[in-house]
């Protein structure tokens, strides 16, 4: 697989952090491929812009930085106004609709409520990333769902191993239902 | 003069010869940060004491020992500050364990003085400084280069240091190991110069198996006690004694006698200095590493350190993308340098771009070996970002 950018942009206290980790250990050590991350937050536990830059590619990566994003997965408006400019014109957009509207005239942009998604599936709206995780692995190419759970089971922090396998698996149902209805449309 | 570089790994110089082929299953693929790297290093490299006050970026450093050490029955001790953190290091090491602070800028700033007690005495320690951005408290998450020139001379008199700068999460744990090794081979401080990207950022590396790594350790005397001198001028590196083991050893941060103690004497000094510095220049093969990409038909040489060259190569192949032909040369020993290498490649180039996150440190000494002949241009960036590729292309144009 060629190189692949990706970002991942929300709110503190979204769980954004931790998924950076997951994608990029499920690439590197459960598909064997390569993978930098490089994160940044706002000095607070809550609330703040934080993100995670993800690069994954099956050669060694010399440039560990982002030039234009293949998908960006953004969980809140703000997040999307910051890093729309930097995804490719033709790149993927997830948006989670529960965070704010993305402009109408993107034709980037996938809405799903991802937060919805993830409050039903575990009762936490921290789980929100994994949930996009888990939509991002059925949507696209980049990522197995497998891979995904294999690196939840091993780098989680202990005891909330449950609830993020069960809103990676949420979010890869969403996908599936997601894709069944644009297909019957 | 020949000098080395940091092989991939199956031929690594931290790896141990063998007579067998060293097999890639072997080894466990991790997907860890720069910090975390170091930290898996050092305990590979044998550290048995780290002393340290916990500060942005390095924390996770810190952290993770704090954890870890305990359960191998090392030691880890969170001290007041880092003058302290230092100091406990250097007295850890003279009791004979491998030890290791790491720190930030503020307290890099702090640790000098002792720095300098470390190079005087001759006690190895390994420091490890995660920049960050400015002066004084400056901006704990922002990234830097800015402390290059105090790595050097950052505590005063005149001295050799080893300065060591990686620029992946790999050469973080590659340079670690090295770091023990030099600070153990040669008597001295090393200064591991890293910085809050390649700290908190995550790669793939593979860990060697711990048998498989070449680990250095201080040379013991061989004469009886009454005999040992602990700074003895017969060999470039004299022997360290373990305290405790009946080898008399006065530790001072005066100049002293090839005893230790104390010393006017014009004679003594000069020896002592011409010693300090040769067992550096000895070396100087072993200790002087870099990285080369695209480098032997190139016109133009970017030469950086650390994260910028990441950002070098690439602006090496955007440029080879527009038929400029252009290579970057990635120091990874800042201190000393290899002069008669560094001059001659510099000289037979048409230009030479030097990126650095600073206002231009790197750049002194690379513009001082050109001696006039070939331009060399600088790039620079202080706002707590890394330099783009474009802006290196710039002025290549």
């Amino acid at each position: 697989m060629r190189r692949c950018e990706i970002i991942l942009a929300g709110i503190g206290g979204q769980g954004l952090l931790l998924s950076g980790l997951i994608l990029g250990d499920a690439a590197a050590i459960s598909e064997k491929r390569h993978a930098v991350q490089i994160e940044s937050y706002a000095p607070l536990a809550r609330g703040g812009a934080s993100s995670s830059d993800i690069v994954i590619s099956d050669e060694e990566i010399r440039y560990p930085r982002i030039e234009k994003a293949d998908i960006l997965v953004a969980l809140a408006e703000s997040s999307y106004i910051e890093h729309k400019d930097r995804v490719k014109d033709d790149g993927i957009i997830i948006f989670n609709s529960n965070g704010g509207e993305a402009d109408k005239s993107d034709s980037r942009v996938i809405e799903i409520p991802l937060t919805d998604v993830a409050v039903r599936s575990t009762k936490r709206a921290i789980t929100v990333s994994m949930a996009a995780l888990g939509f991002l692995s059925h949507f696209t190419d980049l990522i197995s769902l497998r891979a995904i759970l294999s690196s939840i089971a091993r780098k989680a922090p202990a005891g909330t191993g449950n609830i993020n396998i069960a809103a990676a698996e949420a979010g890869s149902a969403a996908a599936e239902e997601f894709l069944s209805n644009a297909e019957r449309s | 003069m020949k000098v080395k570089k940091i092989p991939y790994y199956g031929d690594s110089r931290i790896l141990r010869d063998f007579n067998c082929e060293i097999r890639e299953v072997d080894y466990e693929p991790v997907f860890i940060q720069g910090n975390e790297a170091c930290v898996e290093a050092a305990i590979i490299a044998g550290l048995g004491f780290y002393g340290g006050y916990p500060i942005t970026p390095s924390s996770e450093i810190a952290e993770i020992f704090s954890r870890r050490l305990p359960q191998d029955g090392k030691i880890f001790i969170q001290m007041e500050d880092e003058i302290a953190s230092i100091a406990s290091c250097i007295g850890a090491s003279i009791g004979g364990l491998k030890s290791m602070t790491a720190t930030s800028g503020p307290g890099f700033s702090l640790m000098q003085e002792n720095i300098g007690y470390a190079v005087m005495a001759e006690i190895p320690v390994v420091v490890v400084n995660v920049q960050r951005l400015g002066p004084s408290t400056g901006a704990a998450s922002s990234p830097a280069q800015g402390d290059l020139m105090q790595a050097r001379w950052g505590t005063h008199g005149d001295h050799p240091i080893l300065v060591l700068a990686p620029g992946s999460v790999k050469e973080t744990f590659e340079l670690t190991i090295l770091a023990f090794n030099f600070a153990e081979r040669l008597r001295t401080p090393v200064i591991l110069l890293s910085d809050e990207v390649i700290g908190h950022m995550r790669e793939k590396i593979l860990i060697p198996p711990s048998d498989y790594i070449l680990l250095e350790k201080r040379k013991q005397p061989f004469e009886r006690p009454a005999n040992y001198r602990p700074y003895s001028n017969d060999e470039d590196v004299p022997a360290m004694a373990e305290m405790g083991l009946g080898y008399r050893h006065h530790i001072t941060g005066l100049l002293h006698d090839q005893n230790g103690f104390p010393t006017n004497s014009q004679d003594e000094i000069a020896k002592w200095y011409d010693r300090i510095y040769r067992k550096f220049d000895a070396n100087m093969k072993d200790i002087f590493m870099y990285n080369e990409y695209m480098t032997e038909d190139a016109d133009i040489l970017i030469i950086s350190f650390g994260i910028s060259s990441r950002i070098s190569c690439r602006a090496a192949e955007m440029a080879r993308e527009r038929g400029i032909k252009a290579g970057s040369l990635q120091l990874l020993t800042l201190w000393p340098i290899d002069e008669d290498y560094l001059s001659s490649v510099i000289k037979s180039k048409k230009a030479v771009i030097v990126p650095e996150m600073n206002r231009g440190q790197l750049f002194y000494d690379i513009d001082r070996l050109a001696s006039g002949r070939v331009p060399i241009k600088k790039v620079n960036r202080t706002d707590g970002h890394m330099i783009d590729p474009e802006a290196i292309l710039e002025v290549m144009e």
